[in-house]
């Protein structure tokens, strides 16, 4: 059945492009996603660590929010449209966009254990649907979101030196991708040379993996897990009965449902030019 | 429809750019290629109580020479020898990280053995100027752990 839908889709993209004026431009975007997670398992990790030292902590790691890894984007893309009062819209964007979130726990003798999530994303949408009297856009809305996710974990000793070294197993910079396809619908508005879209999607499980965050070049000698726990007593005490399913903080557990909110600067026009 | 053609072609051009762009990891392998001065290695012992105490300061300690391999750029070779001649190694592998922040020295120190590697944490990071610390362990005392921080100042040849 999707078969004939996209056959049809096609079609339609087709007949209209041939049958109409054909017009479009560059555009340039900032936009604000709002991406919600939902339990990560690196608060695994950081509910774990706390409780394997626990008093020995002066000060816990806190627990990450899901709203932490919201953050804004930039980016440029092309968007085209046939017809005059009601037509075929669609484009297609690449945006950039990353956010940091620190968190920081101190054991009572003054070291403290610094970790600093560094969330990338690259992403490709491609949006297709109606433009009615070239103000109103409606969409479909698939989006191939590449997100890096890079955990760098050091020691800050007494004397305020950072390590990122190998005197501790679990010191180093762990890495995962998350990549996925996104599903969702957008509408915008133009107004003058702005577009101004808003979308939401959530993401499938095609084309996603399976990765685990790993430290990225780890040293030969270390006998325990190269990736970061979920359970930091078993990883440190007896790393030998880690659960090797679920034991790990895994990549996909960053996957979430997007909101974005943007504006776009057309370069060109998004509109008949007998209007 | 030549503005789309145009737009269409130079989004097309910018995607082969960015997948063109070596990794972070060769381009600062790369630059690290060359003789290196030891001009400085400090080694102060951490302890507990934050106080630091000098326990080596000296100049001229050795060379360190980074070759590159074979290995896809990521591997460089790695000769170090100390300017008393007290210590020499030759042609280990050597890495950077992903991110520039970490220095690995494979087989370092004994190379006969498996796993006796080193790992420094880049402190500075210049065309012509490099600062790595090596962090260890020293024992405990009744206020709480100390390490041992050594600290090499690389200066190009």
């Amino acid at each position: 059945m999707s078969r004939y839908i996209i056959v049809w889709v096609c079609c339609l993209v087709i007949s209209q492009v041939q049958a109409q004026e054909v017009f479009g431009g560059l555009t340039l975007r900032v936009d604000r996603e709002i991406s919600q997670l939902d339990g990560p398992d690196i608060n695994d990790f950081f509910q774990s660590y706390n409780a394997y030292y626990g008093s020995n902590l002066e000060t816990p790691f806190s627990i990450m929010r899901a709203a932490d890894f919201t953050h804004n984007n930039v980016g440029m893309g092309i968007r085209m449209g046939t017809g005059r009062n009601f037509g075929f819209a669609s484009g297609l964007g690449m945006t950039y966009g990353r956010i940091r979130n620190q968190n920081v726990s101190v054991f009572r003798n003054g070291i403290g254990t610094e970790t600093e999530l560094t969330t990338r994303d690259w992403t490709l949408t491609f949006d297709m649907g109606v433009r009615i009297k070239s103000i109103l856009f409606l969409q479909v809305h698939m989006a191939g979101r590449f997100r890096k996710n890079i955990l760098e974990m050091g020691y800050r000793y007494q004397d305020g030196s950072y390590s990122l070294g190998d005197e501790y197993d679990i010191l180093g910079i762990y890495e995962a991708p998350t990549t996925t396809l996104d599903l969702g619908a957008s509408a915008a508005l133009r107004i003058w040379k702005l577009y101004i879209p808003i979308s939401i999607s959530w993401p499938t499980n095609f084309a996603s993996d399976e990765n685990l965050l790993t430290v990225t070049d780890f040293e030969k000698r270390q006998i325990r897990w190269t990736d970061l726990p979920r359970d930091f007593e078993t990883w440190a005490d007896d790393p030998a009965n880690l659960d090797l399913d679920n034991g790990f903080v895994r990549a996909n557990s960053f996957r979430s449902p997007r909101v974005t909110i943007g504006v776009e600067l057309i370069i060109g026009k998004l509109a008949p030019s007998k209007e | 429809m030549r503005s789309i053609t145009w737009t269409l072609l130079m989004t097309a051009l910018s995607l082969l750019l960015m997948t063109a762009c070596r990794a972070p990891q060769v381009r600062y392998a790369n630059r690290l290629v060359g003789e290196w001065n030891i001009a400085t290695e400090k080694r102060v012992l951490v302890k507990a109580d934050g106080k630091e105490e000098i326990l080596v300061d000296t100049t001229n300690v050795g060379t360190l020479m980074l070759a590159e391999t074979e290995e896809d750029g990521i591997f460089l070779s790695y000769t170090l020898s100390l300017a008393d001649g007290s210590f020499s190694i030759q042609d280990q592998p050597f890495k950077l990280d992903n991110y520039g922040k970490r220095a690995f020295f494979y087989y370092f120190y004994c190379s006969e053995l498996f796993g006796c590697d080193m790992i420094a944490t880049i402190e500075e990071d210049q065309k012509d100027r490099q600062v790595w610390s090596f962090f260890r362990r020293a024992g405990t005392t009744s206020q709480g752990p100390e390490h041992r921080k050594t600290t090499w100042f690389l200066e190009r040849k």
